[in-house]
């Protein structure tokens, strides 16, 4: 059994009369430590994977399980405890708490957690040591990605998933993001899950899925997968 | 332009929340702010509506010597004066209560009829509602100047309020206890009086004014002083009218007088001639009597000497007879029988002469012893008439002596009844003479004493008051100032309440309206990039504004205009007896009220909007940077900052990081808890005052009121009162009346002769010294009528009586008193400021608890020893009443600061969540409960709260002391207190309208999607 499997998972949403159907009969799995890139154009259902995938909603049908945990049938309150102790999440704009420092946005989310790891650690894993005490408003973007993504692994999560990570930022520290992200995974075996529209991001994954109208287009296990320094911007 | 029209409509469905908030703050500021402002001029209208229809009286006229047809003449040729009506009234005891009796006037003071009819008959009345029935029977038992009615008994076939009556105080009366308890009023041919009581005046056109108000007080000023002016010429007139009167009548009786003793004199004089006439008659009589004495007794003499002489010669010859008789050898006694025997010897001899021969030799002897023996017996038989002869003379003389000593006898008691008579005449002269002294001394002592009246009545004549006049206006009604100044009262309150609900409902508007643009930001830069004036943008806010404002206003003021005038007003019920409330929505105050909200609302908007629109296009659409955090001050503080959790640091920057909502919150509930213990507080201020009064002060149950006055106890009522069991002390109670900042406030005035006694039924705590001691020659005042004078110690305070006259008293002591006005003095004192020596009228008492008033009360009147029994009981409730009136402002205040607390509540922290939705949103994503969102989000909010309600309860207790200040009545001390529990319930209310807020913000962080926020750039 893999560490994460989704089998026919679908989503749907109503507008008023009209049915949208944002995931059909979506299934793939993931192992362990995987460096996992889902790849789509904007509205293939990538962001309704990763939510649900995330606990942040629940599916319409289908059955996900994680470390062999069932969470398709989870509860509001069961859904919140898995993100907060299973789940690293990554966003494109950083999120990071604008009244707390870069410390105290990893304190922040570790203080919750079962077994986080040091804040300040984390921090200097992701080259933040000095910048620990700084506001994000003092931040650079590349930075505050940085710190969102210390505070993500902080919490020691099952799953840390990325959506579009690098898609507020430079090239050239979205190459310096990846990499970090890229070094969890591989480092510290983080099983990982980016979300992309960006192909080239793809090239550094163990596994790509690609999504088109919400449905699996095809998933492609890359055995050799590039390192991010390798990629050809 | 209608597209911005409907983004309004949408903007509004899409946050309803925002929109009702902002609409029912602007509705509860608005109505708040202008209930208050409105009550008192409602209260004025009301009042003034009442008075007008009533034709109340602008001034009432009284006279120490009553009013005449000349004085009315008089004020009737006044320019200034409207009506002046002339009439009747008199103070008198009906079952114990003292009631004015008024005659009824058809164009003046007219009472108002609640039930029933007026009356047709002489015998009939209508009476205060709030004391009569129809069909009860009022006998009156003691009038202030009896036989001033025709009838004493009235039956009450109307119930009326009067608007001479407005206070439940109806003020003080002549008889009784003095305190005025009801009123009736009765058909004007009742009385009976030769000079009117009283005239009621109207000034000309006073009744287009408005009471109270500046042009009301200058028409009626300008006739009290035309009043002012007639007063001393009408004063002096009346006098010399009077003195004039007395004068004539004082002339007219020392006529009178003198020609009384005149006569008297006369009849006297006329007795002395007849008495010494008298004894004239007298003592001729008596000489007459001695003339007629002394002819008697030398009668008598005369008479007594003949009859001696006749004694004397028939005492001769009777001796010559016995000498004869002796000399023949006889005696008296033996003359018959000698006569006899010389018979029989003449018979034998010559029966022996006739036997014996004429020879016979011894006839010649027997003839010759014959005419010896014949001889012998004429002489013996001559013997025998001389004695019958002078044995008849005997009887002749003594019956003579007899007749004539009977004549003496006649004679002399003729005399003596004479005599008798004359000594009985002689008595009655005496008599009368002794009678005449009598009278003459009575007729000396008639002249002196017409002459020492006479002297009296002319210096009386100096001594004959001048007349005063009374000119009292409308104040003369006891509730006509008070309630005005009670009105005056919540105007000062509403002065400063609404400023504050202003001012945080504009803040509230703005922070709200600030957010509101700040959040359709990219919205305004869309609209600004097609090209959308800035004008036309801020025009579709200025909509939503209107749309919220005149809504807001609208329900606002028709709430507050209503609502809040009828609660202020409906307290006022327990004091005054009052008309309904007239509520004005005047449309100037109405429309002034919207354009200036309107104004205000729109500068908000305006200027929120223009905040945003000075950039260019391109800017506004780019997501505002999320404001910067920075570290705060106590985080130099390291001791500190390292000690605080990791909450708490996240907490206290937050706090201090949205500045404005931080001050706006602890803004609003620092108003809310303030209000709140207000309210509270005064509640504690009023609630505690008839239990300190009637539980710590005044230990007696009851007054009894007695209908004489008394200078000892008399046994009657001392065995009465045992009997009862009852314990008491005499005392003298008279009402008083003091004048302070124009307004009239009745004082009890309690005068005592066993001022240690007094201290067992009144409790005697000294506001300025340590130890309470009685003064001797000086008052005792209570502390509300002293801060009312403003006096103190030494100073002196003027009362007036029933009749206006004005006394002088010094104060000596102020005492601790929450309730009515009172001034003690001890016998010594009263002995010295009145002039009098104290009699009691009254007796303080207390009652066994197991005794049932009503029993009693009915048990005392009948033995018409006292007027009336007033139990402490009903003033209890009397003042209960007037606290439950104030409970509903404290209602009010409760409950527009709750809404207060809840709207402020509600509306920051929905700002406060869509300020920092991202935030939130990323700590659902990190996994935190929906609690720990929730107290994350919240616990600023209650820290904040709980700040606000600290820094309340500081700012409520100052509030509460102005408060108080300003809303205290004149004849009540509220407590400077707010008791703990009160402190508590504001606590409990604003925690628990945090906590309803909490509920509901919990209820929209469940809602927020956290992965749309978070996707969006804003």
């Amino acid at each position: 059994m893999s560490y994460i499997e989704l089998e026919n998972v679908s989503k749907e949403y109503k507008m008023g009369e009209v049915k949208i159907v944002a995931a059909h009969n979506v299934s793939f799995t993931i192992e362990k430590g995987e460096l996992v890139v889902i790849l789509g154009p904007s509205g293939a259902g990538k962001t309704t994977i990763l939510n649900i995938l995330g606990g942040m909603d629940n599916a319409t049908t289908g059955k996900i399980t994680v470390d062999k945990e069932n969470i398709t049938s989870y509860k509001r309150k069961e859904l919140i405890s898995y993100r907060r102790n299973s789940i690293g999440f990554v966003f494109q704009f950083y999120n990071l708490v604008q009244n707390l420092t870069a410390l105290e946005n990893v304190e922040l989310a570790v203080q919750i957690c079962k077994n986080p790891l040091n804040p300040e650690k984390v921090l200097e894993q992701v080259g933040l040591k000095e910048r620990k005490n700084n506001f994000p408003s003092e931040l650079s973007g590349g930075e505050q990605q940085r710190v969102a993504i210390a505070r993500a692994l902080a919490k020691n999560p099952k799953l840390l998933l990325c959506d579009e990570p690098t898609g507020a930022l430079d090239s050239k520290t979205g190459i310096k993001i990846l990499e970090l992200l890229e070094n969890s995974c591989r480092k510290m075996g983080m099983t990982t899950i980016i979300i992309t529209h960006n192909a080239i991001i793809s090239e550094i994954a163990d596994k790509v899925i690609r999504l088109k109208n919400g449905t699996i287009e095809d998933v492609k296990i890359n055995k050799t997968p590039k390192e991010v320094k390798e990629l050809d911007w | 332009m209608r597209l911005l029209y409907k983004l309004s409509f949408t903007k509004i469905k899409k946050n309803i929340g925002r929109f009702l908030s902002v609409l029912f703050i602007v509705a509860l500021g608005v109505g708040f702010f202008a209930g208050l402002r409105e009550t008192t001029p409602d209260i004025k209208t009301t009042l003034d509506n009442y008075y007008d229809e009533n034709n109340l009286m602008d001034f009432k006229i009284t006279s120490t010597l009553g009013l005449t047809n000349d004085d009315i003449t008089s004020l009737k040729s006044l320019t200034n004066v409207d009506k002046v009506i002339p009439t009747y009234s008199v103070d008198a005891l009906i079952n114990g209560e003292e009631v004015r009796i008024h005659a009824i006037e058809e164009e003046i003071n007219n009472v108002i009829l609640i039930a029933g009819d007026m009356p047709k008959k002489a015998d009939e009345c209508i009476a205060d509602a709030t004391n009569y029935q129809i069909g009860d029977i009022l006998t009156i038992t003691k009038m202030t100047n009896e036989g001033m009615l025709k009838n004493d008994t009235y039956k009450v076939v109307g119930l009326i309020n009067s608007p001479m009556y407005i206070s439940r105080q109806y003020g003080i009366a002549s008889i009784g206890s003095g305190e005025l308890s009801s009123f009736i009023y009765i058909e004007k041919e009742n009385f009976i009086s030769e000079v009117y009581t009283e005239v009621y005046i109207t000034a000309q056109n006073s009744l287009e004014k408005t009471s109270y108000e500046d042009e009301y007080n200058d028409i009626t000023n300008s006739l009290l002083k035309q009043l002012e002016e007639l007063k001393p010429i009408r004063e002096t007139k009346r006098y010399e009218e009077i003195l004039e009167a007395a004068t004539i009548e004082i002339s007219k009786i020392e006529s009178e007088a003198t020609k009384e003793i005149t006569t008297y004199e006369q009849e006297l004089n006329n007795a002395l001639t007849e008495i010494n006439n008298g004894k004239k008659t007298l003592n001729e009589a008596k000489n007459k009597i001695s003339v007629e004495e002394n002819k008697i007794s030398l009668e008598e003499q005369n008479y007594l000497a003949k009859i001696n002489d006749e004694l004397n010669s028939w005492q001769n010859n009777y001796q010559i007879f016995i000498n004869n008789v002796t000399q023949i050898g006889l005696t008296v006694e033996t003359l018959e029988e000698k006569l006899n025997n010389l018979e029989k010897q003449i018979d034998e001899l010559n029966n022996i002469i006739a036997n014996t021969n004429k020879e016979d030799s011894n006839y010649i002897i027997y003839e010759e012893s014959l005419t010896n023996l014949n001889a012998e017996k004429a002489n013996i038989e001559k013997l025998i008439n001389t004695k019958i002869t002078l044995d008849n003379s005997k009887i002749e003389i003594e019956k003579n002596q007899k007749n004539f000593e009977t004549e003496i006898a006649n004679a002399k008691s003729k005399i003596n009844s004479a005599k008798e008579e004359l000594n009985k005449q002689e008595n009655e002269i005496n008599n009368a003479y002794t009678s005449y002294l009598n009278n003459l001394e009575t007729l000396n002592m008639k002249k002196q004493e017409l002459t020492e009246k006479i002297t009296l009545a002319k210096a009386s004549l100096n001594e004959i008051e001048k007349p005063i006049w009374y000119l009292l206006d409308r104040s003369d009604n006891n509730g006509y100032a008070s309630i005005w100044d009670d009105a005056i009262k919540v105007d000062a309150i509403s002065k400063i309440f609404p400023i504050f609900f202003i001012a945080v409902v504009a803040l509230m508007c703005f922070n709200t309206m600030n957010r509101m643009i700040e959040e359709e930001r990219s919205e305004i830069g869309v609209l600004s990039s097609l090209g959308y004036s800035n004008f036309k943008i801020i025009n579709g806010y200025l909509f939503y504004i209107f749309l919220a404002t005149i809504i807001g206003v609208t329900i606002g003021l028709l709430l507050g205009y209503t609502i809040i005038p009828q609660v202020i007003y409906s307290i006022y019920n327990a004091n005054y007896i009052l008309p309904k409330l007239i509520i004005t929505i005047k449309i100037w105050p109405f429309i002034i009220i919207i354009l200036i909200t309107i104004f205000l609302m729109s500068l908000i908007a305006i200027l929120s909007c223009l905040k945003e629109l000075k950039n260019v296009p391109a800017i506004i659409l780019r997501p505002k940077a999320p404001k910067a955090g920075k570290k705060v001050l106590l985080e130099h503080i390291k001791i500190i900052w390292k000690r605080l959790s990791f909450t708490s640091k996240v907490t206290t920057r937050n706090m201090f990081r949205y500045k404005k909502r931080i001050i706006m919150t602890v803004l609003g509930v620092v108003g809310s808890t303030a209000l709140l213990l207000t309210g509270f507080g005064l509640r504690d201020s009023v609630n505690g005052i008839v239990d300190l009064q009637y539980g710590q002060i005044n230990h007696y149950d009851a007054l009894f009121v007695f209908n004489n006055s008394y200078s000892t106890i008399t046994d009657e009522i001392t065995n009465k009162l045992a009997e009862d069991n009852i314990k008491y002390l005499p005392i003298y109670q008279e009402s008083f009346t003091f004048e302070a900042n124009n307004i009239n406030h009745d004082v009890y005035l309690i005068a005592t002769s066993k001022e240690e006694e007094l201290t067992n039924y009144i409790t005697f705590n000294s506001k300025v010294n340590e130890e309470f001691i009685f003064p001797k020659d000086g008052v005792v005042i209570s502390e509300k009528m002293a801060s009312l004078l403003n006096v103190n110690i030494g100073d002196l305070i003027k009362i007036r009586n029933s009749n206006n006259e004005l006394i002088v008293l010094p104060v000596s002591e102020i005492i601790e008193n929450y309730t009515l006005h009172y001034i003690y003095m001890n016998e010594s004192a009263y002995e010295l400021y009145f002039e009098k020596d104290i009699k009691y009228n009254m007796l303080m008492a207390t009652l066994n608890d197991d005794i049932n008033h009503e029993e009693l009360a009915n048990k005392w009147l009948s033995t018409n020893l006292v007027s009336t029994i007033n139990f402490t009981e009903d003033n209890i409730l009397v003042f209960d009443n007037m606290i439950k009136g104030l409970n509903k402002v404290v209602f009010l205040i409760i409950s527009a600061s709750s809404m207060l607390a809840l709207i402020v509540l509600y509306n920051l922290t929905t700002i406060n969540i869509a300020e920092r939705i991202r935030e939130i949103s990323t700590l659902k994503v990190l996994g935190f409960y929906d609690k720990e969102v929730s107290s994350y989000v919240y616990r600023e909010t209650l820290f904040l709260t709980i700040l606000g309600i600290i820094i309340g309860f500081g700012s409520g207790v100052l509030l509460h002391m102005y408060v108080i200040k300003v809303a205290e009545t004149d004849n009540i001390v509220f407590l400077h207190r707010i008791l703990w529990p009160s402190y508590i319930y504001t606590f409990i209310i604003v925690i628990f309208f945090t906590i309803i807020v909490k509920l509901i913000t919990d209820k929209k962080l469940k809602k927020i999607n956290m992965i749309e926020s978070l996707k969006s750039v804003e």
